[in-house]
């Protein structure tokens, strides 16, 4: 072979491999540069993939510790129903496991225009894990947080819950959402072919809800559920509330409303018994007003509890006639018997002594027609008539608490402000949330130290002598004032059969450590707050005053010692 | 006449003319040149054989440090619910109302009468 054949072949493989190596450079540019972006999005979503690390709910507790709702992993089971080989018996095999109705699981695994369907949400794991291990074809399974309430039907109006996808849609789960929910994290993690994880290209780590801890007290709760249960099974009332306040600090250790419901299966349940009526429900509250009327009278230093009455049996404002609840002649009455003994005629009297003018100041100073901002969602200020809108009759009905509208936590909340010598202060159920220290409740005074105290000792004897008798609790000084009011007749007027009794206390009375309200809705066979609600209050009274700080000592007369040991 | 051959004095007969031998090329300079350029080269490639085999090392060790940190992860979503599950258990059992339930029932709990129940108060200092 010739030289110059020799050289033209190596000139001619030379060529080749420019060629070749011009090609490969010019789709590696092709594949590199104008499909880049699409071959990118196409590998990555083989290999990677953008996982939501869910964050986990915060607890809520009460303020010994319990846990009132908590997170639970629960396994969320899903079909693709393209890949379901045998509908009937997979059907089959799931509803049994799932406890769930065959012919719908059947109905949702034979329609295959969907490629995901779930199966079931937030399954129990143990049911799941069962189900996972028959290695059905098409079926799926993920781990999902869901809200489980240990204590069933306990404070459940007040805790409210959360749905399926782990947001608040009920009382604090509502309103602490924000706090209770946390920042989920994400993660695009990179997979080997068999899908397992081999490297974290980015992460952002998710942020746990903060846990909240409510002043709310657990056996306190618990009794007062329980004490109202028997209420309104005794009574056969349509429902009943009660609130146990602390006056001192405006924590709420208790807020009750029966029936109640378990909030774990709050889908089954109705949305009436889903209020919480202590704070979004309004009712006419009827005598126990009357300390508002009383409180305004002292104050502006028209009368003294002793300042006496000549009061006939009924009494005519503008175009009505009020009379008291029990028939009498023409007495003499002192300011505090008027309260005593719930004079209809007295309360007004002295209304007309403060003027229309400034009970509606008073009644304002008190908080009834203004939120109490009470952290619930949902609160009503009540129902009070503005001044020009009042009518002629209107000071002899509003003064004893017909005609207004005020909720069950605006009434304890009034009541805590006499028991806390004269200042009001926000009634709350948060105590903190996560780490952060406490606040401090708003406060303001509404009444003078004095007064307060002639308003403590007036009340006092209504439980000692007058209306209030039955709430008397053994051992202590009981503060307190009954009320009945009959609930306005939807055609007009009110109801002669339909009545609210209620009953609101301060116990002990020397030094108070709770304020307490019942209210009972319709109560049948007797309608009366002294005795429908009365007994009632002294039941919770009783119970709270022996659990609070392992006793709270008697402070009745007879029981009173001096420095050494007191028996009762 | 003399003839050429007998005029001209004789002239050694050619002798086959052979190739100037090369002449040595300075060999021993270019020498040492090559060996450290052959050596030069073989560190090289030990070097990037090195680095490679690290690089190679480096990804198998952040593989299995991966696969490690998956697997924690999985461990710590279990040992979470496993968590969450005692702690439910725990809510449930020492909520106080049960307890009370479960000692009126098995052991006859009544609640002390606040009248007949007796206060100590000790007087300040005293012990």
């Amino acid at each position: 072979m010739s030289a110059k054949a020799s050289n033209r072949r190596i000139r001619l493989l030379l060529g080749v491999f420019v060629l070749a190596f011009g090609l490969t450079f010019l789709r590696a540019a092709w594949l590199q540069g104008v499909r880049a972006a699409s071959f990118g999005r196409l590998a990555s979503s083989q290999h990677s993939e953008d996982v939501v690390i869910p964050a986990a709910r915060g607890t809520i507790y009460d303020r010994t510790g319990l846990q009132l709702a908590i997170g639970e992993q629960a396994q969320t089971v899903y079909a693709d129903p393209r890949q379901v080989t045998d509908p009937k018996t997979e059907s089959t095999t799931i509803a049994q496991a799932l406890k769930l109705d065959p012919n719908q699981v059947y109905q949702e695994l034979t329609d295959r225009t969907h490629g995901f369907v779930y199966v079931k949400r937030k399954a129990d794991p143990a049911q799941a894990a069962k189900l996972e291990k028959r290695g059905l074809p098409g079926l799926g399974f993920y781990a999902e947080e869901r809200r489980f309430y240990p204590q069933f039907s306990l404070a459940s109006q007040l805790i409210g819950y959360a749905g399926v996808d782990n947001h608040g849609l009920a009382g604090l789960e509502l309103s602490l959402d924000k706090q209770l929910a946390g920042r989920p994290g994400r993660e695009r993690i990179v997979k080997d072919a068999s899908g397992q994880a081999i490297d974290t290209v980015v992460s952002q780590p998710e942020r746990d809800g903060s846990d909240v801890y409510l002043t709310l007290d657990h056996t306190i709760q618990a009794n007062a559920q329980t004490v109202l249960r028997d209420t309104v099974a005794k009574w056969h009332a349509k429902s009943a509330t009660a609130i146990v306040l602390d006056p001192a600090t405006g924590a709420v250790r208790a807020m009750a409303t029966a029936p109640g419901f378990d909030a774990n299966s709050y889908p089954q349940v109705w949305r009436v018994l889903q209020r919480n009526r202590a704070v979004t429900d309004t009712y006419e509250p009827g005598s126990t007003f009357k300390l508002v009327t009383v409180a305004g009278a002292l104050s502006e230093r028209l009368v003294s509890p002793s300042t006496t009455f000549t009061l006939p049996y009924y009494i005519h404002v503008a175009d009505r006639t009020i009379h008291d609840a029990e028939p009498r002649g023409t007495e003499t009455m002192s300011v505090s018997q008027i309260l005593s003994r719930s004079s209809n005629v007295g309360a007004i009297t002295l209304a007309e002594k403060l003027s229309q003018h400034r009970l509606v100041q008073w009644i304002s100073r008190f908080g009834f027609g203004h939120l109490t901002g009470i952290d619930f969602p949902g609160e009503s200020p009540g129902i009070v008539l503005p001044e020009d809108k009042w009518s002629g009759s209107s000071i002899g009905n509003i003064p004893i608490g017909q005609g207004i509208a005020v909720t069950p936590i605006q009434m304890a909340s009034a009541y805590a402000a006499i028991a806390n010598r004269g200042v009001w202060v926000r009634p709350h159920l948060v105590e903190r949330i996560g780490a952060s220290a406490s606040t401090r409740p708003a406060r303001r005074r509404i009444v003078s130290p004095w007064v307060a105290s002639e308003l403590m000792a007036m009340l006092k004897n209504v439980v000692a002598e007058g209306t209030g008798t039955l709430a008397a609790v053994p051992g202590y000084q009981v503060a307190g004032k009954t009320g009945t009011a009959a609930k306005p007749d939807p055609q007009g007027g009110y109801s002669d059969t339909r009545y609210v009794a209620s009953f609101v206390g301060v116990v002990p009375a020397s030094r108070p450590r709770l304020v307490i309200l019942v209210s009972v809705d319709e109560p049948r066979g007797a309608i009366w707050g002294g005795v429908v609600a009365a007994p009632a209050f002294a039941e919770i009274a009783k119970f709270d005053l022996q659990y609070l700080d392992g006793g709270v000592p008697p402070d009745a007369p007879t029981t009173a010692t001096a420095s050494a040991t007191a028996t009762p | 006449m003399a003839s050429w051959s007998d005029a001209a004095p004789s002239l050694p007969s050619p002798q086959p003319r052979s190739r100037p031998r090369p002449r040595p090329k300075p060999a021993p300079r270019r020498r040492p040149q090559a060996r450290r350029g052959v050596a030069g080269g073989v560190v090289w490639i030990a070097i990037v054989a090195v680095l490679l085999a690290g690089v190679v090392a480096l990804n198998v060790a952040v593989l299995r440090l991966n696969v490690q940190l998956d697997k924690l992860d999985t461990q710590r979503a279990h040992l979470r619910a496993e968590k969450q599950a005692l702690a439910s258990q725990l809510a449930m059992t020492a909520a106080s109302p049960r307890i009370q339930l479960q000692a009126q029932k098995q052991f006859g709990l009544v609640p002390a009468n606040p009248a007949e129940t007796t206060y100590v108060r000790l007087r300040p200092r005293s012990r």
